[in-house]
């Protein structure tokens, strides 16, 4: 038998921001999304870990849940995998629940529902900082005699925190597997009995002061307050992307300068021919135009992840409930689509917490209209490029604002194709809410910094992989076959890439794009960053002998007119073109019809959009 | 039954408490009503517990946010229509200050100008539907 055969496999099964996905870090050594509010977990997530006498644990993470009668396709994902009627998957051999040991009184039902399925269980008691700091008594031998199973206490953020439970671990043998069951949803008699033994049960092991929320709920008669609630949502969001270009120029300067030297030492140093060609055109003015976005992407993961920490986000889903119930949604649909900012595929995914179907789909369609992080690097090209870097009523950086305003036109867009899918996919009845509004808390440093060096290793991995790749393959394109003899322009102009660059002209030259553009919004398809880096290549190329891998602003600058550089922001707010995302839909929805829609819709808008701002440019601007 | 208990879940005003007079029951509605009911049993809106309503959103004060036990939800109104209470504290939290209690008496209607009748709106289709 091997050793995977022998791995007990154990669940991790609790409410939802309990601490589970910590909890799993802190087994595994994985870096698993572990934020402040309920929902980040929507998948099943595998782990492995080993005691130090070498017994062997493949972990799951599974998506929190109230109940095992599933609400929402999260919910369902935890009920398949723990009563063992998920295709592929094994029912676990043994159950760790995690329950918030300062909320008892929510977690300990789900803790009663679960008992009765009749698997080995050892409760993890999480939390125990916060619950001690609090002066919550909890007598285990009486908990653990009430509840008929190990009992633990755990801190999933310190080291150390989970050495009870892998004491435990180390001491339960899990009698056989039990098979697959059916599961009779009980009704709601026998929930409130259930609720009423949790009450009987905490009487007995937990003696608990009274909850002090005075500090929470000072914060939020303001936070959750209709008016300054709002013009803090607004305010946060506003500084969010005027620190995305006022905080980054530092760093990108450094960058870019590296990049600048790295490229000139190439060319210095390399006999002159393909390889050079390759390297200092294809790789480093390619990639190199993308790597100088990273501070950028990183100050844009910064606010979001101090923001999902805290607890506020559950908070702005409540403050625009309303708002977005004028268009069919609910406030559930707030946090995928903030997540779709950073990128729209976990945006996607975790649309799967917004229970009504008919909310999660239209969701999943205007998820890719949030400006996800991989067009930033676009936006900020163009924006550098063509708009001027000053300051607009004495504090307000202006290529700041023009990227807000990027931003807002991609939501209000989204609000507008959310309330046209009204019509065709809702009844116009009520949706529910039922958000949970966790309590506040202050954003954890070391968390940050994982979360921001997991960001900037995800950048750079794909940058010198998919990117990487892509460019090698555009300089190869773009390079053969060699112009004849008696060639006059850049050479590019004879290679494929240029013969399909005249091809695409004809569809793109009346929204106002030259070859190069049309060039590079192919390799944008699998990768959005890639138009960048794309322009960067083609540009060098076609730059007869110059060094010009640091310059490819002042180069659009000089070679573009102003409505092409609208235009194409434009094109970019709407951006059908990214393939991954068409995929994950496909495999949410289950069916093709909805990503074909997705990209056709995306792309008529896109094209429209280009098309008018462009015209209205060339108006403006007498071109 | 008093006419205080008859008071919906919605109808508290912020900073008010109540006591859960009637937990939301599967009686009556479709489908997509008892999977409600039954979810909100399970967050713990059970008889006898406390509630307290802290926030409200604009307009008509609807989403409201209530805490039950140590947690706080936001809940819509038809969610919050399904739980009865009987008011315990009758007046607006005494440390909020006088502005904003105008403010806020702006955005909620106040029990007496909420008609009973209108009471019972009910929420589509939360749970498992079959997809297309
Ligand atoms: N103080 C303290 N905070 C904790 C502890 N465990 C988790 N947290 C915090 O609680 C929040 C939720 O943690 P997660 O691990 O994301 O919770 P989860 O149960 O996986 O949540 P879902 O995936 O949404 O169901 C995060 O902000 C954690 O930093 C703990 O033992 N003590
Ligand atoms: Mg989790």
């Amino acid at each position: 038998m091997s050793s995977a055969t022998l791995a007990l496999r154990l669940a991790l099964l609790g409410n939802p921001n309990c601490g589970k996905t910590a909890l799993f870090n802190l087994l595994t050594g994985s870096r698993q999304k572990v934020a402040n509010y309920p929902g980040v977990t929507v998948d099943r997530k595998e782990g492995q870990f080993t005691t130090p006498s070498g017994k062997h644990f493949r972990v799951l993470d599974l998506p929190g849940a109230y109940s095992l009668n599933a609400a929402s396709a999260d919910e369902q994902i935890t009920r398949e995998v723990v009563l063992g009627t998920l295709a592929g998957e094994e029912r676990p051999d043994l159950i760790v629940c995690v329950s918030d040991a300062t909320n008892l009184k929510l977690n300990l039902r789900l803790v009663l529902e679960v008992r009765r399925l009749g698997l080995p269980m050892v409760l993890a008691l999480n939390m125990t900082d916060l619950a001690k700091k609090r002066g919550i008594e909890i007598d285990l031998p009486a908990l653990q005699r009430e509840l008929g199973m190990p009992v633990v206490e755990t801190v999933a953020v310190q080291r150390g925190g989970a050495s009870a439970l892998i004491a435990r671990l180390e001491a339960a043998l899990p009698a056989e597997r039990p098979p697959a069951t059916g599961w009779p949803s009980p009704d709601i008699a026998e929930v409130s009995a259930t609720q009423r033994e949790v009450r009987r049960i905490l009487a007995a092991s937990v003696r608990e002061p009274a909850l002090d929320t005075r500090v929470d709920e000072r914060i939020d008669r303001v936070v959750l307050h209709p008016v300054w609630g709002m013009l803090i949502l607004a305010a946060t969001l506003f500084l969010m992307f005027q620190a995305v270009f006022s905080w980054a120029s530092l760093p990108m300067e450094w960058i870019k300068a590296a990049v600048g030297a790295l490229g000139s030492l190439l060319g210095e140093r390399l006999p002159d021919g393909i390889l050079r060609s390759l390297l200092v055109d294809g790789v480093v003015a390619g990639v190199g135009s993308v790597l100088i976005f990273l501070p950028q992407i990183l100050i844009l993961f910064f606010f979001i992840l101090a923001l999902e920490d805290s607890g506020y986000l559950p908070r702005a889903a409540f403050l625009l409930d309303r708002l977005m119930g004028k268009v069919g949604l609910s406030g559930r649909s707030f946090i995928p689509l903030l997540s779709s900012f950073a990128c729209a595929i976990p945006g996607i995914l975790a649309a799967r917490t917004v229970a009504n179907w008919r909310d999660r789909l239209a969701t999943i369609m205007i998820a890719p209209l949030m400006t996800c992080s991989a067009r930033l690097p676009v936006y900020a090209l163009i924006i550098g490029a063509f708009i001027p870097d000053t300051t607009v009523a004495g504090v307000f950086n202006l290529q700041g604002l023009v990227l807000f305003f990027l931003y807002v036109v991609g939501v209000v867009s989204a609000l507008a194709v959310a309330g046209v899918l009204k019509l065709t996919l809702s009844r116009g009845a009520q949706h529910p809410l039922l958000l949970e509004l966790p309590a506040y808390r202050w954003p954890h440093a070391r968390n940050l910094m994982i979360g921001l060096l997991e960001r900037a290793r995800i950048f750079v991995t794909r940058v010198g992989s998919i990117i990487l790749a892509l460019m090698v393959i555009l300089w190869f394109l773009s390079s053969f076959p060699a112009p004849p003899a008696d060639a006059s322009g850049p050479a590019i102009q004879y290679s494929y890439a240029g013969m399909l660059g005249r091809a695409l002209e004809v569809v793109f030259a009346p929204i106002g794009f030259n070859w190069q553009i049309s060039i590079a919004l192919v390799p944008g398809m699998a990768a959005r960053e890639v138009a960048v880096g794309a322009l960067g290549t083609v540009y060098a190329l076609s730059a007869a002998g110059n060094d010009v891998s640091e310059q490819l602003a002042p180069m659009l600058a000089a070679d573009w007119s102003l409505a092409t550089a609208y235009a194409l922001l434009a094109w970019y707010v709407y951006s059908p073109q990214c393939l991954s995302t068409l995929a994950v839909v496909r495999r949410e929805t289950n069916s093709w019809r909805y990503p074909l829609l997705m990209a056709g819709y995306l792309f008529a808008l896109a094209y429209a959009a280009a098309f008018v701002t462009y015209r209205v440019a060339l108006l403006v601007t007498g071109g | 039954m008093t006419a205080n208990d008859s008071l919906s879940l919605f109808d508290l005003r912020i900073g008010q408490e109540g006591k859960v007079s009637r937990a939301p029951t599967t009686d009556s509605g479709s489908a997509a009503d008892r999977e409600l009911a039954l979810r909100l049993v399970e967050i713990g809106f059970i008889d006898g517990e406390r509630v307290r309503v802290v926030a409200r959103a604009h307009p008509d004060g609807d989403p409201i946010a209530v805490r039950v036990g140590n947690t706080m939800f936001a809940l819509r109104r038809c969610e919050a229509e399904q739980v009865l209470v009987a008011p315990l504290t009758s007046d607006i939290d005494a440390r909020q200050p006088e502005r904003m209690r105008a403010a806020i008496a702006a955005a909620a209607p106040s029990p007496a100008n909420v008609n009973p009748s209108a009471t019972g709106r009910r929420c589509a289709v939360p749970a498992r539907e079959r997809r297309a």
